[in-house]
């Protein structure tokens, strides 16, 4: 992460987000699509972002596949079933968390 | 737009960073659009955006140890990293079928008629998980030249991240050649007689076979992710 250790434990969060929304992605495109909605606040860096998208994987939360763009071969991950309900169960946790840290924090 | 020999520079850093051909063909697309968007954002040379990337990647390159990899060969730390996931997952399955044979094992002690009989029942059961392992490898006779190094990067890098592992399938199945060859009557006694005067044999008779078939099946389970990574490997490209 570019400015803070915050982001680091809902970086599973993000990732499945971006995923319901995008339908498929490649690791890169994780890394720009946060990037720009974080105005450049959240830099996932590679040696998070693989680890965590393989285990993603070998939990069944994710899968893969790889199709051939422009000549080389490019891993695309979605979510499977399992993935999807896991992330609306893990959205309204979030929101949550959220709207409760907001309400300390506007005090 | 990065050229074919651009590419294959890319290619070369990343076989000299040890990384499988599984994970090299992932970072490899990173790595390109990476450098393509470092040259048209900041205006920038192929070996200056190189330079940049080749950096942002230094520490997940770094050289580091796995004790489960079998040898002392050193790895990267974004590869220990996945693989560690993977066979955090891996173990935990293995071992709840090691542990379900050991239920079995016990059920087996109870359900022998006398000592003669168990010591059939255990080095059949014993005998299963070299059996199993034999079976995978004969069956799989097709994928065993990529047990070895890859042929097309003379030896350099490993196919999967599975693969410097799957010889342990053939170690494990010796070691439960071994096991299969005892007799397992330490347990019987223990369990179904008033004999307690061999605690550390009974004890080994019980702890032996769960570890070398947990290893077993590790092993086993290991040896299909290797074979089916290879699958997807080997539909991509032309390795």
């Amino acid at each position: 992460m570019k400015k803070n250790s915050l982001y680091k434990g809902t970086l599973q969060n993000i990732i499945l987000k971006l995923l319901s929304k995008e339908v498929k992605m490649y690791g890169y495109q994780i890394t720009q699509r946060a990037k720009e909605l974080t105005e450049g606040e959240l830099e996932m860096t590679e040696g998070a972002l693989y680890p965590l998208l393989h285990k993603l994987e070998a939990d069944g939360i994710i899968m893969s596949e790889v199709q051939e763009i422009n000549g080389r071969s490019r891993k695309y991950y979605l979510l499977t079933d399992k993935g999807k309900k896991q992330q609306a169960t893990q959205e309204n946790e979030m929101r949550s968390y959220l709207f409760n840290l907001k309400t300390i924090f506007d005090i | 737009m990065i050229s074919a020999e651009e590419k294959l520079q890319i290619e070369n850093y990343l076989i000299s960073k040890k990384l499988p051909l599984d994970i090299l063909l992932e970072v490899k697309d990173h790595m390109i659009l990476q450098i393509e968007d470092c040259m048209k954002d900041d205006k920038i040379s192929f070996e200056e955006g190189f330079s940049k990337v080749e950096y942002s990647w230094k520490d997940s390159f770094s050289l580091t140890k796995y004790w489960i990899f079998y040898g002392q060969e050193k790895i990267p730390l974004v590869v220990k990293k996945i693989i560690k996931e993977k066979y955090d997952q891996i173990l935990k399955k293995a071992f709840v079928f090691a542990l379900m044979s050991f239920i079995i094992n016990i059920f087996l002690v109870f359900y022998a008629n006398n000592v003669e009989q168990y010591k059939i029942f255990f080095h059949v059961q014993n005998a299963l998980f070299v059996v199993a392992p034999t079976l995978v490898l004969v069956l799989n006779f097709k994928i065993l030249k990529y047990i070895r190094a890859d042929f097309k990067f003379k030896g350099r890098i490993f196919y999967t991240i599975y693969q410097k592992n799957v010889g342990l399938l053939a170690i494990s199945t010796i070691s439960m050649v071994q096991v299969a060859m005892k007799e397992g009557k330490y347990a019987y006694w223990f369990l179904r007689t008033d004999n307690h005067t061999h605690i550390l044999f009974t004890l080994l008779t019980f702890i032996v076979p769960l570890f070398v078939q947990w290893f077993v099946i590790f092993g086993i389970m290991n040896f299909f992710e290797h074979k089916n990574t290879l699958k997807n490997v080997s539909a991509i490209s032309n390795y």
